[in-house]
């Protein structure tokens, strides 16, 4: 097969190539990476033997990292920012008046065409001020509220999607064409991941709230990166991992043994097929045989002391949110790069005042314990929490208690890794509809995370199909604001 | 179609009289006058064409192309006629600089009487034969020509302010005509020198508030192009009372809705920025203070700090602690046995020497592993440790590793007097010992570490007193001692 | 290049009519629109050729407009394409050193441009939505007749790029494609021989049709039909219990192994009980109506249940049939297609006739159901053995007539217990039944307590051709009838470009939810529509097109890439090769019981549950609604190896394994599956009971076969898995597996005891234990193959 010899050098990249790429680095005659300038496409690093973990693409970094890792918690539904994070008085005075003509000249036709007059709902929660910083946070979240000297707050997000499914691609991927990556393969695609055991990026959905949408395995896809970039769904119930103990009476030798087998035939039909996904299949064995003996320790809460379990407000894997940020912080201990963690139950088109009470009191307590218990490891310097939805709300009700969506404006915030804690960044006009200064845009979030990690934005990239792409597309500028 | 013309002159006057009796002669006037800016770019253009024409035609005698003189000249007659008349209207509107006015008025109409008489001259020479008369028509035509750059430019500075023309000259060219540098709006700023107002505040001022507002055009009354001009205020009273920013009248203009008669910029301006408009503001709550140096404000709010960082990117800031310091890289070699021995190793970034070396979780640190790290104590910079198995005798690495500045030792047996090691360690800034068994006694070999910022000691056996003891005098010292979410589920 | 050809040859072959969508389009988007397209940060010159108004405005700086209709004399555009001087000419040649080849126009482009322009420049709008007409089959030179006309059209686009077909898939690849794409399994051994002996070249044809033929193609078809339909055996919202409804799966394989039109096929779902003299199936079709989610949780409002129900039904009968995402009308008007907020609710009205109720109670039925056993049993519906047991006694009874030994009384008792036996036992589904239409309103912003808008009536998109002269108030039917009238030019295009997304992974257009403005442009616009007519035309056959597809050569070409091929055509959009793909979830199950000869032939019936981690459910709450859909009893017997589309499933919780292939949860009409490749996939095949058993019971049957040799048992292995020989290597390697296994459990009997254990079928007395363990490792090593889980 020799026309298949240079294919497979390609896929081979021994480690001492790599680390005297690294080394040239240093004279600056290379980038470095194993992207290589020349665009002839990325080297996929086979996994080795004793050592097998992708090291990821940007290496070394572009600048010294401020996180190393990433826990999302991704409110699925478009929570109203008027009643989390930013703080409306005004909407408060004019509570059922109409919204001012200047606002909403030339929007919202249909709602007019369907008789129905646009009229200002006040906040149906009250805010206060909250730790030597002030922060202005709602009475909803009175355990998310004793953060607020770590966190700060962006009330100028903007984004382009007005519907939940196209949103969600646009928040992960930057483009809502499908097929491109999400931030999370991108990822591990660039940093690769610091768990010889465990996927570098995972995604848990929890249950509660009484608003099912599904969130459609899109949202983590790898689009045309390599598929084992791809975030592994871990369910939130019974074990996360379906299938990781092995069957009776297979010692782990025989796993061993069997794996290895079929990775060897699987490079034997490769000859023959020349199928990149064979590649990828290999992979995933080998990391599916590291799984079985790291997934139980990883999810038995038993060695949790109960008052963490109390803290976060779990006892175990019942599907709750709060198991799932426990588990969360345990696959960050395991140097897991990517956890998102969805919960849906945010999409208050009616009953906002009760909706909105419920899907609170499913996240506040373990959003806080998470970022509190990451803090007394010493993770939290370098972890970076994000908490936020895919667009915001509308100061005008929808019926009398509830909120369209609404993409000019919505809160989001971070913790951790380098970031400016005790602070908001942008504001919203008097009214939560429009941002005044500050925007950050969708795109801009995305770089700036990106430059959380060391990562230039503008290189990392990966050539499909004839062109360079990347998670920013063409855009996006750093949000220095908010950094420390 | 002469009729027409006459329908459409009769009918022109009839509205005109109308207006005037209906609105009064004042806003009649006024209308006029504001075409001023439009009808100015007539005799500007027509005028500096024919010019034009008439050298090229000193060049060459024979070509055609000044034949155009036919039809521009008499346009720009008419032109700076209309142009005269509409700003003499203008003029009526006030918060001119009186004597840049004075002039400009002049000139312009001196400019009128230039074009009108060329061409006068131009049609006797021309058609009337009177060949001695060519000589005197150029003359007039390019005296009218400069004349007319100088009263533009007067015109410019009513409209614009004085440094209009001048405001983008290159800096040397500046020097040259004598000017002081500029300073716009996002310039360079040394915020160890920079004044508040002078250096941040003031070209805001001028950037966005100068069209109306200087010396030449002072609309309103008011000049914001110099300390004198703002603390005298407008015909309305002063724009600013030092302490209450959000009532200042300055403030109150910038914040208005676009649809209110008084916002400033007035009418579809792009608004003041608010970043901009939050700078100013907490300027005056602070005091309004014309002296106060950037470097003199503690904690500096983050409006001010992100309207800097705007504005004066910090991008290209000095290197700082260990990255200030030349050290070689390590050897390809020397990394590869780092991980043959298990380490998960890189470069902190690109074209920097220095390492981020883990040790993966429930991994034993070897002797072996230990020699090997040895070799690279000057590049280490991070090293995580966290959840290994340290044997005795492990601390060896530490007093070489002079570059360290984050060291993660949670969860393992680190005790007491290991810390010792760390004796000496200057850029040691992030100390992780949670879940050690780490007591007040070990925390004493801490004392000497000038840069440590941020200590965990969560779960060890330190008290209170012990790490008040290590605190005291170091406010800059941050201990996580374990953290507690108070229960607000009853609320 | 260009010069090669010259302009009186390419007059010739100037069609009468030059369409914009057609012949001009292509043109445009190949050379011009990267440019001069929608997109304003590429756009140079302020031109822009995707737009009439653009294309032939004046425009600032230039002295006439890109295009004048009617004159090409005149048009600017013509000049540049035709430009001498290389400067000058448009497009501009490419960067130095750039890979990509020039774009330089062809005469004959050129003069297709003069063409059209000259007839008058005429635009035409989405293609999806242009009237439908039959597209000329290109006239390609070829030396040999094309197999099907569906390679002419591939092949012009093909030539065009200086590419030709990949050569044909070797046999047995080939014959396992075919079998994989038409029926969801691989060959038997027995077919296999039948291949090696007569070759597939002369009895290709033939197999196609056996392959048609076979139960198993309405098995394989309906996959994708219930993934649209969002079929599912639990009711989604809240406690996610069980309803009864698995008739209408049936329904689906019988109407597919049938083939039924597909104009029947569509009234009967939206409307089998509208039809005049309805037969029970019909009315089991009907159930179509009651898919969707439903609730039954205590303190939901029924209005607004009612308006999801309506909402999602309208997104379901717009996915699956227009392809549309008239979804997004629900709140505002379609942002890119002509949708609008009338269109959404109108369409909603179509179904307010449908007997139901928003909230159900918790512990009651879900209802109207339709009794089958009361009925002239159908043989598809009779599937469950007590009651086919019981009716047939009670047939022998009303033939035979009263003995003499019992009363008349004692006799009429019998009947009537026998009756109830069968009517406690007979299957019930789910089904339409028409009542006094609710009043549906136009929602503002979707808000389901306003009743501010205004009432609609039924009525179809008007931009799509409306349901025209109907007495009355239209219904369902009407609905029905217009999807599939001629007026509608999307319905057929969206079903064949999904049926060649069976047979090359992607449909010919990308987006299979989507063909709409926002989803993809065909790759092969033609092709599309002369599918699409020929679909109509053959009276809406479905394996009529199936044929058209699987006969020609472009799908026979290998899978396997040349280097010019992936040099050309990188992501195959010209198909220069066939697609390879992974299998989709149920499949995946298929193959691996088929190879291990576990999987049962039988047809229909009740969903089944194949062993299930065991802690999967254990979080569920029916709020003490008890079971099939809030206890998983693994089943028994043969519907323990049943094909993986019965499968019990469980909207909220699917069946990990199904999900670990990327199975949709069924909660929405679902039109594409994302195909991953991730560790989970790897678990499941290694871990997953089910597959260890099969792994076992190909084993144990290997063994049997005492004849044979080792290798010669990985031969047939490989037979039997990969419908191929195994190569000297991977026997090898799989003989060293078996050796090492075998030291392995000769030492622990007892853990070869504990392997083989697993799963419920048992062991054949003859074949020694720890022997079978061994082999029971190489076969889970073989059922663990790429290759296994790969359509190539």
């Amino acid at each position: 097969m020799e026309k298949t010899t240079a294919h497979r050098r390609t896929l081979l990249s021994t480690r001492r190539e790599f680390l005297s790429r690294s080394a040239q680095g240093l004279g600056g005659i290379a980038l470095g990476t194993i992207m290589d300038g020349s665009g002839a496409g990325p080297l996929i690093a086979a996994p080795e033997e004793g050592n097998p973990y992708w090291r990821g693409a940007v290496h070394p970094l572009h600048i010294p990292p401020r996180a190393k890792r990433i826990i999302y918690l991704y409110m699925a539904g478009g929570p109203s920012h008027l009643e989390c994070f930013d703080h409306k008085p005004k909407l408060a005075e004019m509570d059922g008046s109409p919204m001012p003509d200047s606002l909403i000249r030339g929007e919202q036709k249909s709602a007019q065409s369907g008789g129905q007059r646009l009229q200002v709902l006040g906040p149906r929660y009250s805010f206060s001020r909250h730790g030597e910083s002030g922060l202005e946070i709602s009475s909803l979240f009175p355990h998310i509220a004793q953060l607020a000297d770590e966190m700060c707050i962006i009330k100028s997000m903007v984004t382009e999607q007005v519907n939940h499914d196209p949103a969600h691609t646009f928040m992960n991927t930057g483009s809502i064409i499908q097929g491109r990556p999400s931030m999370g393969s991108w990822m591990a695609y660039g940093l690769g991941t610091e768990s010889e055991n465990l996927p570098g990026f995972v995604v848990m959905t929890s249950s509660g709230g009484g608003q099912g949408q599904p969130i459609a395995a899109r949202q983590w896809h790898s689009g045309f990166l390599p598929g084992r970039f791809q975030g592994v769904k871990f369910e939130s119930t019974g074990s996360p991992v379906n299938y990781v103990s092995r069957p009776p009476g297979v010692s782990l030798a025989d796993q061993r043994e069997l794996v290895e087998t079929v990775k060897s035939l699987n490079f034997l039909s490769n000859d023959v097929l020349e199928d990149p996904e064979i590649q990828t299949r290999i992979s995933q064995y080998e990391m599916a045989f590291r799984m079985q003996t790291s997934v139980p320790e990883l999810v038995d809460f038993s060695s949790e002391p109960e008052y963490i379990r109390q803290m976060y407000g779990t006892e175990g894997a019942d599907g709750s949110f709060a198991a799932n940020c426990l588990l969360a912080r345990r696959l960050a201990e395991r140097g897991v790069r990517f956890v998102q963690l969805y919960h849906r139950g945010w999409d208050h088109h009616g009953n906002l005042k009760d909706g909105l009470k419920e899907a609170a009191q499913l996240v506040d307590r373990a959003s806080a314990a998470l970022v509190l218990d990451l803090k007394q490891r010493g993770m939290l310097e370098d972890t970076l929490v994000i908490w936020g939805g895919e667009f915001g709300r509308t100061p005008m009700g929808q019926g009398d208690d509830g909120r369209d969506h609404h993409i000019k404006c919505f809160s989001l915030w971070m913790a951790g890794g380098g970031i400016r804690p005790g602070t908001t960044y942008g504001r919203t006009d008097e009214f939560g509809y429009d941002v005044v200064s500050d925007r950050v845009h969708v795109h801009d979030l995305h770089a700036t995370i990106l430059h959380i990690m060391g990562i230039d934005h503008e290189r990392l990239t990966y050539r499909s199909q004839g062109r360079d792409f990347r998670l920013t597309d063409v855009h996006g500028n750093l949000v220095k604001g908010i950094l420390a | 179609m002469k009729k027409l013309l006459i329908a459409i002159l009769a009918s022109l006057a009839v509205a005109g009289v109308l207006w005037i009796a209906a609105d009064g002669l004042l806003s009649f006037v006024l209308f006029w006058g504001r075409l001023h800016s439009l009808a100015v770019h007539f005799p500007i253009g027509l005028l500096l064409l024919s010019g034009g024409l008439e050298l090229y035609r000193l060049a060459r005698p024979k070509s055609k192309v000044s034949e155009v003189l036919i039809l521009s000249l008499p346009l720009a007659a008419v032109g700076s006629i209309l142009a005269v008349l509409t700003g003499y209207m203008l003029s009526f509107e006030g918060g001119f600089a009186e004597e840049t006015l004075y002039w400009h008025l002049r000139l312009g109409v001196l400019v009128a009487v230039c074009a009108t008489s060329s061409l006068l001259l131009r049609t006797l020479w021309r058609f009337f034969a009177w060949q001695s008369l060519e000589r005197a028509y150029q003359t007039t035509l390019f005296a009218g020509a400069l004349l007319l750059i100088l009263a533009g430019h007067l015109g410019g500075v009513l409209a614009h302010g004085p440094d209009y023309l001048t405001a983008y000259l290159p800096a040397p060219a500046r020097s040259l005509i004598g000017l002081a540098p500029s300073k716009a709006a996002g310039s360079e700023i040394d915020r160890e020198t920079a004044v508040l107002f002078a250096d941040v505040i003031q070209p805001i001022l001028d950037h966005d508030c100068g069209g109306c507002h200087n010396p030449s055009r002072k609309r309103g009354g008011l000049d914001l192009s110099s300390q004198e001009g703002v603390l005298a205020g407008g015909e309305n009273g002063e724009v600013l009372t030092a302490g209450e920013g959000s009532s200042s009248e300055l403030i109150l203009r910038m914040a208005l809705g676009s649809t209110d008669p008084k916002r400033m910029p007035p009418g579809d301006r792009t608004p003041v920025d608010l970043g901009k408009v939050e700078v100013i503001r907490w300027w005056i709550e602070q005091g309004a203070s014309f002296q106060l140096q950037l470097s003199q404000i503690k904690d500096p709010p983050f409006v001010v700090t992100a309207y800097l960082d705007r504005i004066a990117p910090q991008g290209g800031a000095e290197p700082e602690g260990i990255f200030a310091l030349e050290v070689t890289p390590p050897s390809v070699e020397q990394m590869e046995v780092l991980a043959e021995e298990g380490f998960a190793v890189g470069f902190l970034a690109e074209g920097q020497p220095f390492l981020d070396v883990r040790m993966p979780r429930g991994t034993k640190l070897t002797s072996e592993a230990r020699s090997s790290l040895a070799e690279v104590s000057q590049q280490v910079a991070w090293l995580d440790l966290s959840g290994t198995e340290l044997e005795s005798g492990w601390t060896g690495v530490l007093p070489g590793m002079t570059h360290l500045v984050r060291l993660n030792l949670s969860l393992t047996n680190a005790a007491d007097q290991d810390l010792a090691a760390l004796n000496g360690l200057q850029y040691l800034e992030h100390l992780n010992l949670y879940g050690t068994p780490v007591s007040d006694a070990g925390l004493k070999h801490l004392a000497g570490l000038p840069r440590l910022t941020k200590l965990y000691l969560w779960q060890t056996r330190v008290s209170e007193e012990g790490v008040a003891e290590l605190r005291a005098g170091r406010a800059d010292l941050e201990v996580t001692l374990g953290e507690t979410l108070k229960n607000a589920d009853d609320e | 290049m260009a010069g090669a050809c010259t302009s009186d040859q390419s007059d010739a072959n100037l069609p009468e009519t030059v369409r914009f969508n057609e012949h001009i389009r292509p043109i445009l988007s190949n050379k011009c629109f990267a440019c001069h397209g929608p997109d304003s940060g590429t756009r140079e010159a302020g031109l822009r050729l995707d737009q009439r108004e653009s294309a032939t405005a004046e425009r600032a700086g230039y002295d006439y407009p890109a295009i004048i209709p009617g004159s090409s004399g005149r048009s600017v555009l013509i000049e540049r394409i035709s430009e001498d001087d290389p400067a000058r000419r448009m497009p501009p040649p490419p960067r130095e050193g750039a890979a990509d080849p020039s774009k330089a126009l062809s005469v004959s482009e050129i003069a297709l441009l003069e063409e059209w322009i000259d007839q008058g420049a005429e635009w035409e709008g989405h293609w999806a939505y242009e009237r439908l007409r039959r597209p000329a089959v290109p006239d390609v030179q070829t030396e040999t007749e094309p197999k099907s006309k569906v390679d002419s059209f591939i092949l012009a686009r093909l030539k065009e790029a200086g590419l030709g077909f990949s050569n044909p898939a070797e046999d047995p690849a080939l014959f396992r494609r075919l079998h994989l794409d038409l029926t969801g399994l691989p060959p038997t051994l027995h077919d296999l021989d039948q291949l090696a002996e007569e070759g597939l070249e002369a009895t290709y044809a033939a197999w196609v049709e056996r392959l048609l033929d076979s139960p198993r193609y309405g098995e394989r078809m309906a996959i994708w039909w219930l993934d649209l339909v969002r079929y599912a055996d639990t009711n989604g919202y809240h406690s996610d219990v069980h309803r009864r409804i698995w008739p209408y799966r049936d329904y689906v394989i019988n109407a597919f192994n049938e083939n039924k039109p597909f104009d029947q096929f569509t009234r009967e779902q939206i409307a089998g009980d509208l039809l005049p003299n309805r037969s029970r199936e019909q009315l089991v079709a009907s159930g179509f109506n009651r898919l969707g989610q439903i609730t039954k949780e205590g303190g939901a409002q029924p209005k607004e249940y009612l308006a999801k129900y309506a909402a999602d039904r309208v997104r379901t009968v717009g996915t699956a049939w227009l392809g549309s995402t008239i979804g997004c009308a629900e709140c505002h008007d379609h942002k890119f297609d002509p949708f609008s907020m009338e269109d959404f609710y109108g369409m909603a009205a179509f179904f307010a006739d449908i007997k139901e109720k928003g909230v159900y109670e918790n512990d009651g039925d879900v209802y109207p159901e339709l009794t089958l056993a009361s009925l002239e049993p159908e043989k598809a519906m009779r599937q469950n053995s007590r009651m086919d047991e019981l009716q047939d006694r009670l047939l022998l009874m009303r033939r035979l007539g009263r003995p003499e030994t019992v009363s008349r009384e004692e006799w009429a008792e019998q009947v009537r217990s026998l009756e109830e036996a069968i009517d406690s036992t007979a299957p019930r589904t789910l089904v339409s039944v028409a009542v006094e239409p609710r009043p549906i309103r136009i929602l503002p912003r979707g808000n389901w307590q306003s009743d501010a808008g205004p009432r609609v009536a039924p009525v179809t998109p008007a931009f799509l051709g409306g349901t025209g002269q109907i007495s009355g108030i239209a219904s369902r039917l009407d609905l029905a009838d217009w999807l599939v009238s001629s007026k509608n030019p999307v319905t057929a295009r969206v079903f064949v470009n999904r049926l060649w997304k069976l047979f090359f992974g992607v449909g010919l257009s990308r987006t299979l939810d989507d063909l709409g403005s926002q989803g993809s442009w065909p790759t092969h616009p033609d092709l599309l529509d002369w599918l699409a007519v020929e679909f109509i035309e053959s009276g809406w056959d479905v394996k009529h097109v199936v044929r058209q597809i699987v006969l020609s050569e472009t799908y026979r070409q290998t899978s396997v890439p040349t280097e010019e091929s992936l040099r050309e055509d990188p992501d195959n959009s010209k198909y220069s090769r066939q697609n390879r793909f992974r299998v989709s979830s149920e499949m995946v199950r298929d193959i691996i019981l088929a190879t291990s000869g576990l999987l049962s032939e039988r047809i229909g019936g009740p969903s089944v549950q194949p062993y299930q981690p065991a802690d999967y459910w254990k979080e569920i709450n029916t709020f003490g609604v008890e079971g099939p859909g809030s206890k998983w009893v693994d089943s028994n017997a043969e519907d323990q190896y049943r094909r993986g589309l019965y499968t019990y499933w469980k909207r909220s919780f699917l069946h990990p394994s199904l999900m670990a292939f990327d199975a949709p949860s069924r909660q929405e009409c679902s039109a594409d599956r994302p195909i991953s490749n991730t560790p989970v996939q790897a678990l499941a095949l290694l871990n997953d009971p089910s597959y260890v058993e099969a792994a076992r019971v190909l084993a144990a049957q290997l063994l049997l076969a005492q004849e044979l040799s080792d290798q010669e048992r990985i031969d047939l292995a490989y037979r039997r898995a990969l419908s191929r020989q195994p190569r000297d290597q991977e026997t090898a390697k799989l003989m060293e597996l078996l050796e090492s296994q075998l030291t392995r459990f000769q030492g622990d009997e007892q853990a070869a005891f504990e392997l083989l254990r697993v799963g419920n079928r048992p062991i054949p007395r003859e074949v020694e234990v720890t022997t079978l363990a061994a082999w029971t490792t190489v076969g889970r090593a073989i059922l663990n193959l790429h290759e296994i889980v790969t359509r190539y």
